[in-house]
């Protein structure tokens, strides 16, 4: 029970985008992606999670091909939070929540579903009070604590209770202050350890040391490095990837660059 | 998953006791103008008059022969153009997309025109003749249709502009057309050609009504089915794929069946501006931008305030009719503003 990505080859025309990508998200445990812009992160989270048809590889959740699996059921395996476009009308907050809930009907669910998702609304995402407010009025942070809570309660559905599920974030924490990238990836993790299986796209890599249980590092559409934290850091390579000096001090477990 | 998709698609449970109430006034409204509209006219009648009175007196005759048909077809008219500006507002994500201003409307127009200048032939002969008009203004509006998803690449969000610009050019196109055909028509021809331009409900009969009124229903139902998926939408196309949303179907079908009722209005009444811009509006601003509530909304209000005009463009300067778009803008127009300024400030 897993998703298996397995030799992802995709390219437009001359330009190549990503070369052989094979890794696997585990239930349980957070995979960070990291690398710099126009690495190929988000071509390859578009991949994964069967917006974009690659030119060669797989992409399999739970040992079915992607492309046996309809959209629909898609939907009840994983949740993205990707990089949203505006929206133009008027929606309350409660509204872009309800998009996530594939039951369709906060206020009718059944058999304490909807206490889970009013708990992940009011503890985790503290949105409350937003809800009757208009999605348009937030701020670009508070946006995307709205769509994070949005793509939790899309995993809350009943469909498929008995397979793994996925969440795939795109740089989740965007946008938003310290306190609530902390607390937003403080979640996830806790969400993972209940047995999700995270891909967790971040440029931060401090966070990623600090949360992640692997980390994969991304240039110019093929993965360097995959480890876990503690091996993760090559001095050569880093330097080489971003075009920074770059150090590693393994009693903080903290990466600084100069 | 067929659970899933039955709960995907049925979706007539309201949650907002204000809109139910705002669409059960919408309907009062409806039920209040269609017998006004037929009450009205150059002969003032009741409805009523049809259960007591003997069938055959010309009261009777006026409303079963041309009052009802022409106060149906109003109202089948209005709710088209109000569903399929709403349904295309959702598919674009653009406030601004309207069945005129992308040139459906215009496409239909010329359609129906060629059927008129160069069909005539068949139309008078042939007994299925009257169909043509109906089929070429759908064509119309479907090559039009078809022609604006091929040049934007799918309605993508980023040529939104790009698409009404090429909106534009096609309403300029069809507009050629139109003049060169009434350049070219006959003395009889070009009175069927005013007719489209200017628009009217005068031609009602019920051989024409019986086939809108059965596609158009058809529309409408499913139109409202897919409401759910067009709030999705609103997320990116990207977003409501991940969220279960076959998109590409999605956006097929509301433009298929949004050209499809224009097509139709467009046979029957010819052009009627405004209404398909403004009516989603008007409803979004009253109760909120959910698309259940939002197409159904738009049916109801498009349909009244359609039937309304028409009895105004019929009544107000007797025995002489004015165009119905006319109308429309007239009434349409200032009331828009005043609710815009209203709800802003």
């Amino acid at each position: 029970m897993s998703v298996d990505v397995s030799s992802i080859c995709l390219s437009y025309g001359e330009s190549v985008i990503l070369k052989d990508i094979s890794l696997q998200v585990l239930p349980g445990e957070i995979l960070a992606l990291v690398g710099p812009n126009g690495a190929g992160k988000s071509s390859l989270l578009d991949i994964m999670s069967g917006n974009k048809k690659p030119n060669a590889g797989e992409v399999k959740y739970n040992g079915t091909p992607l492309s046996e699996i309809s959209i629909l059921e898609r939907s009840t395996l994983r949740s993205v939070m990707g990089q949203n476009a505006p929206v133009v009308y008027d929606y309350t907050v409660l509204d872009i929540l309800e998009m996530g809930w594939v039951e369709r009907n906060l206020s009718k669910s059944k058999d304490g579903a909807l206490n889970e998702v009013l708990n992940i609304v009011s503890e985790e995402c503290k949105l409350k009070t937003f809800l009757p407010r208009k999605f348009n009025t937030l701020s670009g942070g508070e946006q995307r604590r709205v769509h994070f809570a949005r793509s939790l309660i899309q995993l809350k559905n009943t469909y498929n209770r008995n397979k793994s599920k996925f969440l795939f974030l795109d740089e989740p924490t965007a946008n938003m202050d310290i306190y609530w990238e902390l607390q937003i990836l403080e979640s996830v993790k806790k969400i993972a350890r209940k047995g999700l299986g995270v891909f967790l796209i971040i440029h931060d890599l401090n966070l990623a040391l600090r949360f992640a249980d692997k980390i994969a590092l991304i240039s110019n559409g093929k993965i360097e490095k995959i480890s876990g934290p503690e091996t993760f850091f090559n001095e050569h390579l880093f330097s080489v990837v971003y075009g920074l000096k770059m150090s590693f001090n393994k009693k903080l477990m903290k990466i600084f660059y100069f | 998953m067929e659970k899933i998709y039955r709960l995907f698609n049925l979706n007539i449970d309201f949650v907002d006791g204000k809109q139910v109430l705002l669409l059960l006034i919408f309907f009062f409204f409806l039920v209040f103008s269609f017998f006004l509209g037929v009450s009205f006219g150059g002969i003032n009648t009741s409805i009523f008059n049809l259960l007591f009175v003997e069938p055959l007196t010309l009261e009777s005759q006026v409303l079963t022969e041309i009052r009802i048909p022409r106060v149906l077809l109003a109202g089948f008219v209005g709710a088209s153009l109000g569903l399929a500006g709403a349904s295309l507002q959702g598919l674009f994500r653009n406030p601004l997309a309207d069945p005129g201003l992308i040139g459906v409307s215009a496409g239909a127009a010329l359609g129906a025109a060629l059927a008129i200048v160069i069909g005539s032939e068949i139309i008078g002969k042939n007994y299925l003749g009257f169909l043509l008009l109906p089929a070429a203004a759908i064509l119309g509006s479907c090559t039009v249709t078809f022609l604006l998803f091929s040049l934007t690449k799918g309605f993508g969000y980023r040529g939104v502009i790009y698409m009404i610009l090429v909106g534009i050019a096609i309403n300029a196109f069809a507009t050629v057309g139109i003049g060169v055909l009434t350049f070219i028509s006959t003395d009889s021809q070009l009175r069927g050609l005013t007719f489209w331009t200017m628009g009217s409900f005068g031609g009602a009969n019920w051989d024409l009504l019986a086939p809108a009124v059965l596609i158009i229903s058809i529309s409408i139902f499913f139109l409202i089915g897919i409401s759910r998926k067009l709030d999705l939408l609103q997320l990116g196309e990207d977003e409501a794929n991940r969220l279960g949303v076959d998109v590409k179907n999605l956006k097929l079908k509301v433009v298929v069946f949004s050209a499809v009722i224009v097509g139709v209005s467009v046979s029957l009444s010819g052009i009627i501006g405004f209404v398909g811009l403004v009516i989603p509006h008007v409803v979004r601003l009253l109760g909120g931008v959910k698309h259940k509530y939002l197409l159904f909304g738009s049916v109801l209000l498009g349909a009244s305030i359609m039937i309304t005009a028409d009895l105004i463009s019929r009544t107000l300067i007797l025995p002489a009719e004015l165009p119905v778009g006319l109308v429309t803008s007239a009434i349409g127009a200032p009331f828009f503003l005043w609710l815009i300024f209203k709800i802003r400030t």
